[in-house]
Parts: structure tokens; sequence; C-alpha cells
């Protein structure tokens, strides 16, 4: 699916390589991309902007990924809001955390241009539906995997 | 017959340009064999001169013998080594100590590196060599060809190596302060944007250093920088 209509996506991730390039690939999209370089500053503009979707990095000093999920989770008006993990290869186990918090999906790293727009187009896809990533859900996105408990 | 021209197989990861080092010698390829021996002594004995300067913060001789040296690897078409001389001899003009011993550093994995390539014995392969391809015969080089970098980010790609090149610095300096912790981190970064930019090798050298900073294993920390150095150094795009 192509999502034509201009979305905010705000990509929080402490490694500034990461941000440019996604940075990038979703102004080729003719997406607005805002930029958080900390978990404290993914807070803040995610309440200023109210993104559609959200990519945030699990692994950051200060506030971690999961502690800034659960901040942006308590507040009601990014109820809409998708949020995608961004876990590296060898953090499987935190997938069914990611889950177990709420999480809308994960993107593992590294990842190719072609996977990041297939979860954006996956996700805003489902920004219609509210609410977590259910059983049946993550079987259809993620084959193979066996869903959490 | 090793294949050169045009193709990155004649480069040798910008070691050695053996097309135009061939051309030098009028096609003989035995008697550059013969001058990249002498070559080789020549550089031992004159590494160690520069040693010596470097410690007693001989300027003038880092000038001298970095300008010599320099001359004798663009007469044989060995790239790296003459850039990295080069900036030796600028080093020495400056009267930067710290940058000399930063580039004196590169140039012993630079020559360590020739060393690797000649002991493969790469020169001596005839036609087998165009069986295996020369990829084949030294396969720790980075293959430029291999790099999957997409269109639209090819020009961020020289302040991504950059930006990794500090990052080997950082970690060297980490490793010297026995901050594992920073270089964990900081291989954790690389891991994950390596192979997004293109470039699987970095992040798999991200990968391995992150573990072994969780292993708390410094030596192995300290051998993977250098490979990860000896990398960036080679990536010619």
């Amino acid at each position: 699916m192509n999502n034509s209509t201009k979305k905010k996506i705000l990509l929080i991730d402490d490694d500034f390589e990461i941000l440019t390039l996604l940075q990038r690939y979703l102004e080729e999209l003719n997406h607005e991309a805002p930029l958080a370089i900390s978990g404290r500053a993914g807070i803040w503009l995610a309440q200023m902007m109210h993104p559609d979707l959200v990519f945030l990095d699990t692994k950051m000093p200060g506030l971690d990924g999961f502690e800034v999920f659960k901040r942006l989770r308590e507040d009601e008006s990014l109820e809409h809001c998708q949020i995608v993990f961004l876990i590296t290869a060898d953090e499987e186990k935190d997938m069914k955390k990611v889950l177990a918090a709420g999480g809308t999906g994960f993107l593992r790293k590294p990842f190719s241009r072609k996977d990041f727009i297939q979860t954006i187009d996956l996700h805003l896809e489902k920004s219609q539906n509210l609410g977590p990533l259910s059983a049946r859900q993550f079987t259809e996105d993620y084959p193979g995997k066996q869903p959490p408990p | 017959m090793i294949q050169t021209g045009t193709s990155n197989l004649g480069n040798f990861g910008g070691i050695l340009d053996y097309s135009s080092a061939l051309e030098r010698t009028g096609g003989d390829e035995s008697f550059l064999k013969e001058l990249l021996d002498i070559y080789r002594e020549d550089f031992v004995l004159k590494y160690e001169q520069l040693k010596k300067s470097l410690e007693q913060k001989h300027f003038e001789a880092i000038q001298r013998l970095a300008h010599g040296l320099k001359g004798s690897s663009a007469n044989l078409a060995l790239t790296s080594l003459q850039e990295t001389l080069f900036q030796l001899e600028i080093a020495g003009i400056e009267k930067d100590i710290d940058k000399a011993r930063s580039v004196f550093s590169l140039l012993e994995i630079e020559f360590q590196r020739l060393q690797d390539l000649l002991a493969e014995e790469v020169l001596n392969r005839e036609k087998t060599a165009d069986e295996k391809g020369v990829t084949a015969a030294c396969p720790e080089l980075p293959k430029t060809e291999a790099f999957d970098i997409e269109e639209s980010i090819q020009d961020l790609i020289p302040e991504y190596l950059e930006n990794r090149r500090k990052d080997l610095e950082k970690m060297a300096k980490a490793l010297k302060e026995s901050d594992l912790a920073a270089i964990e981190l900081i291989a954790h970064r690389i891991k994950g944007s390596g192979e997004c930019y293109g470039f699987k090798m970095i992040s798999e050298l991200g990968q391995e250093i992150e573990r072994s900073a969780q292993e708390q294993n410094p030596g192995n920390i300290n051998s993977l920088l250098k490979e990860f150095e000896s990398y960036l150094e080679a990536i010619r795009l």
C-alpha cells in the first residue's frame, strides 16, 4: 500500500546516523519527519506534534525506549499514535517485551530501505485500528514467529 | 595473469594498483617483484628510523623520511602507503606530534596489509588466479563492488564513513581508559547502522566489538579495532 497523504512520523533514536537515514527516506515519501536524539526529546516532540507514527529505539542512554513508550501511552492525546520499536537483530528477546508493553510492532536493525517502507505502509494502514498488536495481527505480520502468550 | 585495467580486482583494496605498477616495469612481473622486495627492506629500515624520530620529536627527520618513502611508494603504485606517508610528511612540516603519531600507527597497518598481500603470493599466481578471481586470493580485502548503497543516500556516505573513523578514535581512547561500557555503546550503534548504509561488514564488526566488550575482552577489542581501521582505510568508493 502507498500512503500518499503526508503523515507526521516521529523518529526517536540516540544514533544520529539512523535518524539522518530515516529522515531522508521519509522526505522522499513526502512525509514530515521530526527527529529526537533522546527519549526525553522524543516525548516532548510527540506531545507537541501528535505524530501518526513513531519509530522508537529500545536501547538509549537516559530514558530507554520502554520507558518512553510507557510515558507516551500514559498520554491520552497520543492514543491514536502507532509506535514501532527499533530493535537490533540479536534482541529477539525484546519482541515479547515490546508486545507485552502494547507496542504496535518492531523493525529490526540493520534494515533495508524496502523493510522500512513496508513497515511504514503496514502501520499507517493500521492507524485506523487503535490498540496494541493482537495475536492475529502478529501472526499475519510476522509469519513463522510465535505470538507472545 | 592477474586481472587489471579498470577492474577493482587489480587494485587490491587500495594497497597496490597492479596495472600501474606493472606499466612502470615495462610489463616485467619478476622485475616488479624484485623491486617490491627492495622496497620492503628499505621500508623496514626507514620505519625504525621514523619511530626513533617520533620518539625524539625530530620533525625534520620525520618529514625527510616520509617524503623519501612516499616517493618510492608512488613509483610502485602503492597507493594507500603513498597517501599515508604524505600525511606523515605534512605532520612533520606542521610539527604536529599528535597527528604524526596517529598517522604513524596507520602506516604500520598499511605496511602489514602489503606484507599480507605479498605473503599470499598473489603476484606469483598465473592462470589459476583468473579462474579463482583475485578476491578469492585475498578475501580479507573489502570488495567495493559488493557495497549495496541506495542511490538516494549516496551523498550521505562520505560523512557516514568519516563519523565511523571518529568512532574508531573514540573506541581506541576508551580502550586505553578501560571504559568498555563506552565501547559497547558505540559498537552497538555501529552494528545497527552499518548495513542500513550498505556496509554489511561495518555492522558485523560492530557486533563483534560489542560482544567482546560485553565479555570484557580488551585483547579481542584491540584486534577488532585494527581490523575496523584497515577496513575503513581500504574503502574506495
